[in-house]
């Protein structure tokens, strides 16, 4: 029954391409197996709201998400580090440790936007509230950017 | 997309809440892992230069290493830019009710590494130091 309440809530048009590709398969055979063992009755007492197009349980699409934002973020720092490592120390400048410090600071950011997401995520998954915006996802293409840049730098200078 | 400015006048256009309707979200975090996992490839791709530039013994040619490394660290950073690109045109097509535009990424990424992977066969017949 409780599932039955969260999927209800869970109603968001869906209507676009990648529906079918996606996982179109997997839900209609879902809700036919429903529609199969739920009382007939009670489908018709919700005023036809739960049809075949409407998604399944929710599952663990907000876990796999988290944990991909978890390994982004240890990725960035370790070849942040092989950066560093490679930073050349300038005459009386910390160059390395300073370097460091800036990568940790990088990865704790991915760290702290992936919790954030994560808390996000969790609640849109049970009241449809609107998916990411590209706030959430700039900062990962600027890290990586950054630390190619750094890398090239090393690269050259090295 | 040089310059702050453009960048900040970009991003704030390219944010693809701003028309269509709201899509299921396990669509949008499907789009969203896999613009990480681009992004996880790029960071790898920099590794492997930096390890190309740094941990391999040097070739005859001065810029031997650098050959090699160079190419693989500027196709990380463009794979980067590339797929979040690429995560906003789906997201887009997704609200929007069309069709999922494909992708640049696997072509550009075999043809870069056929490339790397010619020069440093060449390299290593050519210029070995053994």
């Amino acid at each position: 029954m409780e599932e039955e309440s969260r999927r209800s809530e869970l109603d968001v048009p869906v209507r676009h391409a990648g529906e079918e590709r996606a996982c179109g398969g997997r839900i209609s055979r879902e809700e036919s197996r429903r529609s199969e063992l739920d009382d007939p009755g009670e489908e018709r007492a919700g005023g036809g709201r739960i049809s075949r197009e409407q998604p399944g349980p929710p599952g663990l699409a907000a876990e796999r998400t988290t944990l991909a934002w978890r390994r982004s973020g240890v990725s960035v720092i370790a070849v942040g580090a092989a950066v560093a490592r490679g930073v050349p120390t300038v005459d009386a400048v910390p160059s390395r440790p300073v370097i460091g410090v800036l990568i940790a600071v990088l990865g704790g950011l991915a760290f702290a936007v992936s919790s954030r997401q994560a808390a996000r995520r969790a609640a849109a998954i049970d009241s449809s509230r609107p998916t990411p915006r590209i706030g959430d996802l700039w900062p990962v293409t600027a890290s990586t950017v950054l630390v190619a840049v750094g890398a090239v730098v090393v690269v050259v200078l090295g | 997309m040089i310059g702050g400015g453009v960048v900040g006048r970009w991003l704030t256009a390219a944010d693809p809440r701003v028309d269509g309707e709201e899509i299921d979200p396990r669509f949008s975090y499907a789009n969203e892992r896999t613009f990480l996992a681009w992004n996880r490839t790029a960071l790898a791709l920099v590794g492997v230069g930096l390890a190309v530039a740094n941990l391999l013994p040097p070739f005859e040619f001065a810029w031997g290493r650098r050959m090699i490394a160079l190419p693989l660290i500027a196709l990380g950073g463009i794979v980067s830019i590339v797929s979040l690109r690429e995560w906003i045109a789906n997201e887009r097509a997704m609200r929007r009710g069309q069709r999922l535009p494909s992708s640049l990424l696997p072509l550009l990424l075999a043809a870069v590494i056929a490339v790397v992977a010619l020069i440093a066969a060449i390299i290593s017949v050519l210029g070995a130091t053994d």
